[in-house]
């Protein structure tokens, strides 16, 4: 099997039940993911609600957090600013937020009403000098970019706004970018995975979002030796930034899920930082251990009544790689489709494919890219359409889904269990549970498992 | 406009509906007694809607019209509109898929598009995507009509979507339904409820073949079948609407004995409006919370059905059966204070319920409060039925959810509990630490068994206590040391304080 790509995705095309929102909802989402930061939302009297509600349904339940969902500081332009503009309503809303809402830091972000008519925010928010913690401005246009783009627009302005270039580093510091509060449904938990391993690694990280941080990480981000950055995507620009105007590196690894991408992943940071060999063995053994001790637990029940699956994965482009090695290579599974379902550009496309493993003679799946919510359905009959002679002409059975609560038609149609794992995750409340790294691996395999013996 | 022209405009089928604010004067500010409020509705009926200097983020009326259309279970839906618009689609869906289970009807997601608008539309217009998008929609979907609604973003740019749907209409040879419910175009989001609607009976209902004398529409959002056994009780079905319709279902509501709804900030404009067009009466009556207002609104419909005899029947049999169990719960519940927010029409229900159940009403907030309804009958004004049913209300507001106020209203009043409909705020009393009954499902706290079923749910609330006391101690408050001093929740408020 070859990896195939097919295009569904066109620049600005219809989008059929979206996986994701605009760059005003990636940027609050990131914002509420920052410990009390207080955005201040420039844009019509839906827009703040409408991504609230997206996020806290899609995004296992995450709710509004400290200033959220329905308290979130909103100007409510309506048509008497669009005619004369809305720069003097912005200014009143940001005054009486400055006395009302207590933060460590304010940011006004925008909708794409307040673009169209032209205001300026960068302007409004200089011509107020009095505040009583930092104020940012950074418009986030909403037709100019996805939720993915605003992650990277809100970080790239708040990096900007709040570090200066450090001659000195701070050795052992690292920042890490890439995975995108509310899209990753289980942010929280994969960065205090990966935190967790890096630390025992002797490092001190910036993950921004991770327990017990606070807007402190991101003025320190400067100060990092180096940025690592899970995505082929998100986060890109941000880490541009830091590398190209605060001299902080870029460092490019997989989003790793379970023991054989963690491992790499931890020495590929290692290596790049100039650890000592033997550190990172230890670790990895007492990793590795307790990994495959639970691991091996399965076993047995996985020969007796043989749990080995047919695979259909849909997920973004960080999740859908890492998760079709995951059960190709960990769990010994068939992965036969693969949808990668965040807007790519081409060039995008071709590095995301690179990361579906390609050693040995494992089988790989059939990659396909498609952001239309119906785009997999179509992929899955085509792959498996029922013409005798057809290389893929035998039944998907035993079968598994995993993708998001959209795939419910889907996983219905051809009678699979569904494990969701992608946004929009509407019918599960996440709390700390990780994908990524070691234990997030094994929740995965475990609630893999769990979904296939729970008719026992 | 004036409020007399609306009566004529709003329930006619032009293109769109005109704006709560001008149709029917609603406000968005208000702290006063019940009985001023009702007194300024005669004074000045066109209200004013007031804003604030400081705002915290709120629902648009494309929300709320794309709430209902996309749970039409044949149809759908286009939203002309940047992406972000369409974000709450995968709430809807969640909430479509259950609509379905509880009727048996076969389980699938919503069938909805966003045509995406990008920058470059925005300058160069979207009409041609729209038209894409529509004939993806149909090719994708093969429904029995597609509503396109449009946005803030569409509006500003002009697109003639008339055209466009007219052009569709002809080409695909199925209805295609405008809505038209820009956020910007107004402050009150149930517009939004209109426009959908308004759409509706523009283009899918159809003139009636016949009268059923045994049906009713029900307009609501859960489409739990609560109502039927009453209504069965005196040989008749309840339609409820339009969630899980088929545009078939939809095109016959014109043959229905009459319409009502569990709330009138929701149902009154289709009612007039199928009232107008077809004939169709508006029940004169409160709908059917509390054993009180559950006579009204029997003795309404058996009045529009002949029925008048069974009814007072029925009304015996019924507050008999569950006199004992509601006797049960009134004891537990007697002379708690209880504090009831949401949209405006369903927190007057819920004081019937509360009245019905014997606590002590402290006071309530609206979210938004409309002067008048599009039928001028004093039977519907749900403030009047209120105070009517209640005795005055002597903490009455009206607050754009607006959560700032909100809890610095309840620290005053700190009631017993808090009843609430609206996801998302009961929140804030939680973190007041006070026990929070939220009416989920407003179609089973009607009726008779209602107000049991609503009484029970409220001592399960009580017993949150514990709960709520701990998120309350750990909850981090994210207004300012000064605001919470502060003594008056509309601190905020522009203009003249009505
Ligand atoms: S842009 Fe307008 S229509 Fe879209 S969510 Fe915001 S307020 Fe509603």
């Amino acid at each position: 099997m070859s990896l195939r790509q097919a295009n569904s995705y066109k620049e600005g095309s219809f989008i059929d039940r979206p996986r994701h929102t605009c760059a005003l909802g990636g940027a609050l989402f990131t914002l509420r993911a920052l410990s009390r930061v207080i955005p201040i939302i420039h844009a019509s009297p839906g827009c703040g609600y409408n991504v609230y509600t997206a996020f806290n349904a899609g995004a296992g339940y995450l709710g509004g957090g400290y200033c959220g969902g329905a308290a979130w500081p909103s100007s409510n332009v309506v048509e008497n600013e669009i005619v004369f503009g809305g720069e003097d309503r912005l200014k009143e809303q940001i005054l009486s937020t400055l006395e009302l809402m207590d933060g460590d830091l304010y940011v006004v972000v925008s909708g794409c009403m307040v673009e169209m008519i032209g205001d300026d925010l960068l302007t409004v928010v200089a011509s107020i000098k009095d505040s009583p913690a930092p104020l940012l401005a950074v418009p986030t246009p909403s037709f100019k970019g996805n939720s993915y783009d605003g992650y990277d627009i809100i970080l790239e302005g708040l990096f900007e706004g709040l570090t200066r270039r450090q001659t000195r580093k701070e050795k052992g510091l690292l920042n890490i970018l890439g995975i995108v509060p509310g899209q990753d449904v289980f942010y929280r938990g994969n960065l205090s995975e990966l935190k967790r391993l890096l630390e025992a690694l002797g490092f001190k990280v910036n993950s921004f979002f991770g327990d017990g941080e606070d807007i402190s990480s991101i003025r320190r981000a400067a100060r990092a030796e180096a940025t690592i950055l899970l995505s082929d995507v998100a986060g890109q620009k941000a880490a541009s930034f830091l590398e190209d105007a605060r001299g902080v590196p870029t460092l490019k690894l997989p989003f790793p899920i379970g023991a054989q991408e963690t491992e790499n992943f931890l020495k590929g940071v290692a290596k790049a930082l100039g650890l000592r060999d033997s550190k990172v063995q230890k670790l990895l053994s007492f990793e590795n251990r307790r990994y495959y001790e639970y691991l091996e637990r399965a076993a047995d029940i996985y020969n007796d009544i043989d749990l080995q699956r047919y695979t259909v994965i849909v997920a973004d482009s960080n999740y859908a790689p890492s998760v079709s090695n995951f059960v190709s290579e960990e769990l010994g599974f068939v992965p036969v489709l693969t949808v990668v379902t965040d807007p790519l550009t081409e060039e995008k496309q071709k590095e995301v494919l690179l990361r579906f493993h390609s050693s040995g003679d494992l089988p790989r799946p059939l990659v396909r890219f498609g952001t239309q919510t119906s785009d997999s359905a179509r992929f899955l009959r085509e792959a498996w359409a029922p013409v005798s002679n057809h290389r893929y002409s035998f039944t998907l059975s035993p079968g598994l889904v995993i993708g998001s609560v959209y795939e419910r038609e889907l996983a219905e149609d051809y009678s699979l269990p569904l494990v969701t794992l992608s946004f929009p995750a509407t019918n599960r409340v996440v709390f700390q549970e990780a994908r990524a790294g070691y234990l997030g691996g094994l929740t995965l395999a475990s609630e893999i498992f769990t979904t296939l013996v729970s008719g026992r | 406009m004036t409020l007399e022209q609306k009566h004529h405009e709003s329930a006619t089928v032009g293109q769109e509906v005109i704006i709560r604010e001008r149709r029917l004067g609603a406000l968005l500010t208000f702290q006063g007694k019940g009985s001023d409020l009702m007194k300024l509705a005669k004074e000045n009926p066109e209200g004013c809607c007031h804003d604030n200097y400081f705002n915290q983020c709120g629902d648009c009326s494309s929300q709320r019209a794309m709430l209902p259309i996309s749970q039409i279970r044949d149809a759908a839906l286009v939203n002309h509109a940047p992406i972000g618009c369409a974000s709450d689609l995968g709430q809807f869906n969640a909430q479509h898929r259950r609509g379905l289970r509880y009727n048996a009807i076969p389980v699938q997601n919503i069938r909805a598009l966003s045509s995406n608008l990008t920058e470059k539309d925005l300058i160069m217009g979207g009409e041609n995507k729209l038209a894409a998008a529509l004939e993806e929609a149909y090719r994708r979907f093969a429904p029995k009509a597609i509503f396109v609604t449009t946005s803030c973003a569409s509006g500003i740019i002009g697109d003639d979507i008339e055209e466009v749907t007219l052009n569709a209409e002809e080409k695909l040879g199925i209805p295609i339904v405008p809505i038209y419910c820009e956020g910007f175009k107004s402050m009150v989001w149930t517009t939004g409820f209109d426009a959908a609607y308004h759409g509706i009976v523009r283009k899918l209902v159809k003139p009636p073949r016949e009268r059923r004398n045994d049906i009713i529409n029900i307009m609501n959002f859960s489409n739990q079948h609560a109502f039927s056994p009453l209504l069965a009780k005196i040989g008749m079905e309840a339609r409820y609407l339009v969630h899980q319709a088929s545009v078939e279902e939809l095109a016959h509501i014109s043959e229905a004995a009459a319409t009502g709804h569990m709330c009138e900030t929701l149902g009154t404009y289709i009612a007039a409006s199928l009232e107008k067009l077809y004939g169709v009466p508006e029940l004169k009556s409160p709908p059917p919370y509390g054993s009180l207002w559950t006579d009204l609104w029997l003795r309404e419909i058996g009045k529009i059905t002949g029925r008048e005899k069974l009814v007072e029947k029925v009304i015996v049999s019924e507050r008999k059966r569950i006199a004992p169990e509601l006797e049960a719960v009134r004891k537990k519940l007697e002379g708690r204070t209880v504090f009831a927010f949401g949209g405006a029409s369903f927190c007057h229900n819920m004081l019937a319920l509360a009245h019905d159940l014997g606590l002590k009403i402290v006071g309530m907030m609206g979210f938004h409060h409309d002067m008048t309804f599009d039928n001028d009958y004093e039977e519907i004004i749900s403030l009047k039925n209120t105070l009517t049913l209640v005795g005055n209300i002597g903490s009455y507001s009206v607050c754009n959810k607006q959560p700032y106020q909100m809890i610095k209203i309840l620290q005053d009043i700190k009631p017993d509990l808090v009843m609430s409909r609206h996801e998302s705020l009961p929140t804030q009393a939680v973190k007041l630490g006070i026990p929070t009954f939220f009416a989920a499902d407003a179609n089973i706290l009607g009726g008779y068994d209602g107000v049991v079923t609503t009484g029970k749910r409220i001592l399960g609330a009580i017993k949150s206590r514990n709960f709520v006391k701990n998120l309350s101690a750990h909850s981090r408050e994210p207004h300012s040391a000064w605001w919470k001093k502060q003594k008056d929740p509309f601190y905020f408020a522009k203009g003249k304080r009505l």
